[in-house]
């Protein structure tokens, strides 16, 4: 992978020397920008509400996702009212989305959270209704002989199960809901990562959208490093070998 | 006390066991035996009460039951600790301070003490299996029902399963009911003794064993083993023999 990286610099440092600072800025004059955009605290507010309004998405898009996929599971008559909606979200282009939702709910961070959360709800609870196809029948007919109360059933059988059988997907929600949330930002917010974006686009300050990325790229490598720090130490010890 | 008479059971129109007619004496273990696919473990499914005979009566007066299966089913995302715990978390009578101390005592009774805290995949095979045998015990079942839970152990680690049961059955004596095929299970555990037999299956054989199992020597086990396991044997080459005829 550090190769990978090295010869990517390197084939960014060649093309740089053919185009102008405002179409391709070089390595050199992007980490010089970033330093300088780092360096100034009214710009941390930003990264931290960004950080923050995607980490709310992802709690409650996930909450939802996992409770109505329970639900669902157990009533066909929440899965007949909920199937629609899901199939509608996931069927539609994530930027139509965002552009409709600017459209009725106005500009502004409350907005950019909500339809982040509605874009990772259809992951979790797809996932969730299957990982209750999933859970193992051999646990349920024991927790039946038992005489098992359903708390200690959702607690101690389906939640754990869920839990392991849709991380992967959760993870995948996670990338998605950095991505989107910078989308949403960019058409529609007046704070945030995403509208300083798309200030330096409009300014054509193409070194400080590069300088973002960057920080953007270091920020979902972190996110992802630490979900599955979370889940390999919290979520995943029960499965470690001897 | 559990009582089955004249019981018939079929699933898709095949009958599976029929004319099953026993009374098992409060306190008193059940060895059933007999080749797989005759019907063992529709007895237990029937004596639960998951299903319901097509003929004949169940009666039992238990209340509280417990079922040791063959895999140990336990919960692979809880501790040692917290898999004996879970079965007693619906009862309200307990406190939850009290539950964790008759899970540590439990535990300790099953020779685990200082692995609490163990998942499932960091323990052995016997260690799951005692596990299971400690959460079946802990609900202090009136009826306890095992199917072949030592079949596929090691012969050594079989007697030392044996032994825990016997151990935990004086710490609290229950109705049980074991199901296997091995002819040992049934001379070290059983006061009575049950031999199914046939398609469908029928009671070829029922017995008692009158010394106490803790007074059974190896000479003891030596004789009656041999016995069951000639006689099984004889049963079972009986049976081939009638399979081969329909071809």
């Amino acid at each position: 992978m550090a190769y990978g990286i090295v010869l990517l610099i390197f084939v960014w440092q060649i093309l740089s020397f053919f185009y102008d600072e405002m179409i391709l800025p070089s390595p050199k004059v992007t980490l010089i920008t970033l330093f300088s955009i780092l360096s100034n605290f009214d710009v941390w507010q930003h990264v931290y509400l960004t950080v923050f309004c995607i980490i709310m998405a992802l709690i409650f898009g996930t909450l939802f996702g996992i409770t109505l996929g329970i639900l669902a599971s157990f009533s066909s008559w929440v899965n007949a009212l909920i199937k629609p909606v899901k199939d509608l979200l996931i069927a539609i282009p994530p930027v139509a989305l965002v552009i409709l939702a600017i459209i009725w709910f106005g500009e502004g961070t409350l907005f950019t959270t909500i339809i982040v959360s509605a874009l990772v709800f259809p992951l979790i609870y797809e996932s969730t209704v299957n990982a209750i196809k999933a859970v193992d029948q051999d646990l349920i007919e024991m927790a039946n002989v038992f005489q098992i109360n359903a708390r200690t059933r959702l607690l101690d059988i389906y939640l754990p199960s869920i839990i392991f059988y849709i991380l992967a997907n959760f993870l995948l929600a996670a990338g998605l809901a950095v991505r989107m949330m910078i989308l949403a930002e960019i058409l529609g917010a007046t704070k945030g990562i995403g509208h300083l974006i798309s200030m330096a686009q409009k300014y054509l300050i193409t070194q400080d959208i590069f300088a973002w990325l960057i920080i953007l790229i270091t920020i979902i490598l972190a996110f992802e490093g630490g979900l599955v720090y979370i889940i390999k130490k919290y979520l995943l010890r029960w499965q470690t070998q001897e | 006390m559990l009582i089955f008479d004249r019981v018939k059971k079929s699933f898709n129109g095949k009958v599976i066991i029929e004319d099953i007619l026993f009374q098992l004496k409060s306190n008193r273990v059940m060895v059933i035996l007999g080749p797989s696919g005759v019907g063992k473990t529709t007895i237990l499914r029937l004596s639960a009460g998951g299903i319901l005979p097509d003929e004949g009566k169940i009666k039992s007066d238990a209340t509280k039951l417990a079922y040791v299966f063959q895999e140990p089913r336990l919960l692979p995302w809880r501790t040692a600790l917290s898999n004996i715990i879970f079965v007693l978390k619906g009862d309200k009578n307990i406190p939850f301070k009290e539950r964790d101390k008759i899970g540590r005592e439990m535990l300790e009774l099953l020779g685990l003490k200082g692995y609490e805290n163990y998942y499932p995949s960091q323990l052995s095979g016997g260690m799951r299996q005692r596990v299971a045998l400690g959460r079946a015990f802990v609900v202090k079942p009136d009826l306890l029902l095992m199917d072949e839970p030592f079949t596929g152990l090691d012969l050594e680690l079989k007697h030392f399963l044996q032994k825990m049961l016997i151990d935990l059955l004086i710490w609290h004596p229950t109705t049980m009911i074991f199901v296997t095929h091995d002819p040992q299970d049934a001379v070290r555990l059983a006061d009575d003794v049950l031999i199914l037999s046939g398609r469908p299956g029928k009671i070829a054989v029922q017995f008692s064993l009158d010394l106490p199992r803790e007074k059974r020597d190896s000479e003891y086990l030596h004789k009656y083993t041999m016995k069951l396991t000639e006689y099984l044997i004889g049963e079972s080459l009986w049976n081939q023999q009638n399979t081969y005829s329909k071809f």
